[in-house]
């Protein structure tokens, strides 16, 4: 990419994220109740959604369920008992995570089309559970759900309550952005790209170490024997004491979808000694696309994956 | 102590192994044993509940065989295809309405289920050839994909022909119900008919996958499609047939005709004796109770009853 295109699509993306923060200045109170406000929340569920499957491969089809349970619960406790808004809410969301959990152990044994359907069922349950019974109002739901005092009405004065859920996105954004460079989210694109070799791996710590096949860099399993030399070293493991000991460790070439969590590791810069890492190594780096070999493989190697079914 | 340890670990390995297929056995155990109770607790003879036990079975097992035509057509685009065409019900749901649209305009009833299947075969050939030729081996993105285009079928057929649910009447000679010299009850012919369909379709199924040269070649394609090709089979071509069939079956274990089968009795039986037997506050929940079948069998078989993994 060109320093003009880069520069383009920055200034684009200055424009719109302008006239995001400026919707309820810019439009009618109608667009930004009925439309950006929806907008706004649906991008929150559809950000639970991406992050799942773009960092876990994992596409689960539970999410709007779970943003249903957190609704109707937040609005069982405020209209029908009189909680105060923030604590139902909180409360609220406490449900979604603990439903959320219950759900996620008991779907953790599927993959792939799998984990959709038995994702799916999750969904059609919570669905017809909350449509079943009385106590949520079934197919009436409640009425009458205020937001808390502060943020306004969202219908007629909608600009805080707006202004609060962007807030909320922007907070959401960086906090998966930080999450995608933890021990955690490499961990998971570990899964992701291949979930067999991840599964095989227990216990000890992840670190990122010289690739020789690569020409670049790989993560390793702390204590496995094999990590220190040989082809077998990118494995990640899971569980354990995961978490504890990610530390990069000469950084070189860098695989794609590698890249970003380790310049977050790293404090926002590589050394980037690519020539030195190959003169040591004795050889021309090499570009290390392998596809399917590696922790995070190119983002489209999981499509072919599934070619071998 | 490292030892304390490995003993620790492998108690809470088999513990998780073992965790999830004993519960569903207790379950089953309750479910099964409950509905017995319900059903013989005062005795065997006609004053128990032994003749409304036997017409529960009846029309489970007629939604079975319902469930089990659509399986098929489902378990053949996804088993042999790798498609997982979640809009197989939007068109099951697409053929009902032909079907009646023609019946109600006085076409004759085998005629208008004729046309209706023709027609569910050619909308599932042309989703195939539109959204999922492309992206053959994709089998998320084709699910979401399929997942779109039956909810956008769905909402166009509740805005068509509204929400309130219509019969088809059965064909003459079929309306009337058939003695069953069992406690003096009688059962509606068009449900028999409807069981032995699922029967005939099952035998029709199996034979021609296993025991046909077409089935034969499906199955090359699928195992190796482009060995196949080279072999001069036109790939592309079965795929597309296999598809028509399938969605025309719509009247349709992943991938397996025995795990349809037991899926379809499975989903049959919860359905029908959760309506009946549960207590009358909770048998709206039998619907529930279906998709809680389908979670908790994935859970323990996470790739079904009878399905290979990839």
């Amino acid at each position: 990419m060109s320093r003009a295109w880069t520069l383009g699509t920055r200034a684009v993306l200055a424009a719109a994220l302008l006239v995001v923060c400026l919707v309820p200045v810019l439009f009618s109170t109608f667009f930004t109740s009925a439309v950006a406000l929806t907008t706004l929340w649906l991008g929150l569920c559809a950000v639970s959604l991406t992050f799942l499957s773009g960092s876990g491969g994992m596409v689960s089809l539970t999410q709007t369920a779970l943003f249903g349970v957190a609704g109707l619960i937040s609005a069982k406790l405020t209209v029908e008992l009189g909680w105060n808004g923030w604590t139902a809410a909180l409360v609220g969301i406490g449900a979604a995570f603990l439903v959320g959990l219950v759900f996620g152990a008991v779907a953790s044994g599927s993959l792939g089309i799998y984990f959709l359907m038995i994702t799916l069922a999750f969904a059609e349950i919570t669905y017809y559970y909350f449509a079943a019974v009385p106590t949520f109002g079934a197919h009436e739901g409640i009425n009458e759900f205020r937001p808390p005092a502060p943020l306004g009405d969202p219908v007629l004065h909608p600009a805080r309550m707006y202004y609060f859920t962007l807030a909320v996105c922007a907070l959401v954004y960086l906090f998966l952005r930080y999450l995608s460079g933890t021990a955690f989210g490499l961990a998971l694109q570990g899964v992701r790209d291949d979930p067999v070799r991840m599964a095989a791996r227990r216990g000890g710590a992840l670190r990122v170490v010289e690739h020789p096949d690569l020409g670049g860099l790989g993560l390793a399993d702390r204590r496995h024997p094999g990590a220190d030399r040989g082809r077998d070293r990118w494995p990640v493991p899971v569980g354990g004491r995961l978490g504890r000991r990610v530390r990069l460790h000469r950084p070189g070439h860098l695989r794609p979808g590698l890249e970003r969590p380790l310049r977050h590791l790293a404090g926002g810069h590589l050394p980037g000694d690519r020539a030195a890492l190959a003169g040591r190594a004795g050889r021309r780096p090499q570009l290390a696309g392998r596809p399917g070999a590696g922790l995070a493989g190119q983002p489209g190697a999981r499509g072919a994956e599934h070619d071998d079914g | 102590m490292p030892a304390e340890q490995t003993a620790i670990h492998r108690l809470a390995v088999s513990a998780r192994r073992w965790l999830a297929p004993g519960l569903a056995v207790i379950v089953l155990a309750a479910g099964v044993s409950g509905v017995l109770y319900q059903a013989f607790g005062k005795g065997f003879g006609s004053s128990g509940n032994g003749p409304t036990f036997v017409l529960v079975t009846l029309s489970a097992l007629t939604l079975a065989s319902l469930y089990f035509i659509t399986a098929s057509g489902f378990t053949l685009i996804f088993g042999l295809l790798r498609v997982t065409n979640l809009a197989h019900g939007a068109l099951f749901l697409l053929g009902g309405y032909l079907a009646l649209e023609l019946v109600s305009n006085g076409v004759s009833w085998w005629l208008a289920a004729l046309v209706a299947m023709l027609a569910t075969g050619v909308v599932g050939v042309v989703m195939h050839q539109l959204f999922l030729r492309w992206n053959q081996g994709q089998d998320l993105r084709q699910a979401l994909i399929t997942i779109a285009v039956g909810i956008i079928l769905n909402d166009q057929m509740l805005a068509h022909f509204g929400a309130a649910p219509k019969a088809i009447p059965p064909p003459a000679g079929l309306t009337e119900p058939i003695n069953l010299h069992l406690y003096g009850l009688a059962f509606p012919a068009f449900r028999i008919l409807l069981i032995l369909a699922a029967v005939v379709v099952a035998l029709l199924f199996w034979v021609g996958i296993k025991r046909t040269r077409l089935g034969m070649v499906v199955r090359a394609g699928v195992d190796d499609t482009s060995m196949a090709s080279a072999l001069g089979v036109n790939v592309q071509a079965v795929f597309a047939g296999a598809f028509f069939v399938g969605a025309a079956l719509i009247i349709g274990g992943m991938g397996s005709l025995l795990g349809a089968a037991v899926g379809a009795l499975l989903l049959g039986m919860v359905d029908q004796y959760s309506s009946a037997y549960l207590p009358a506050a909770y048998s709206n929940l039998s619907i529930l109770l279906t998709f809680v079948l389908l979670a908790v069998v994935l859970a323990v078989k996470p790739n079904g009853f009878f399905g290979r993994a990839q």
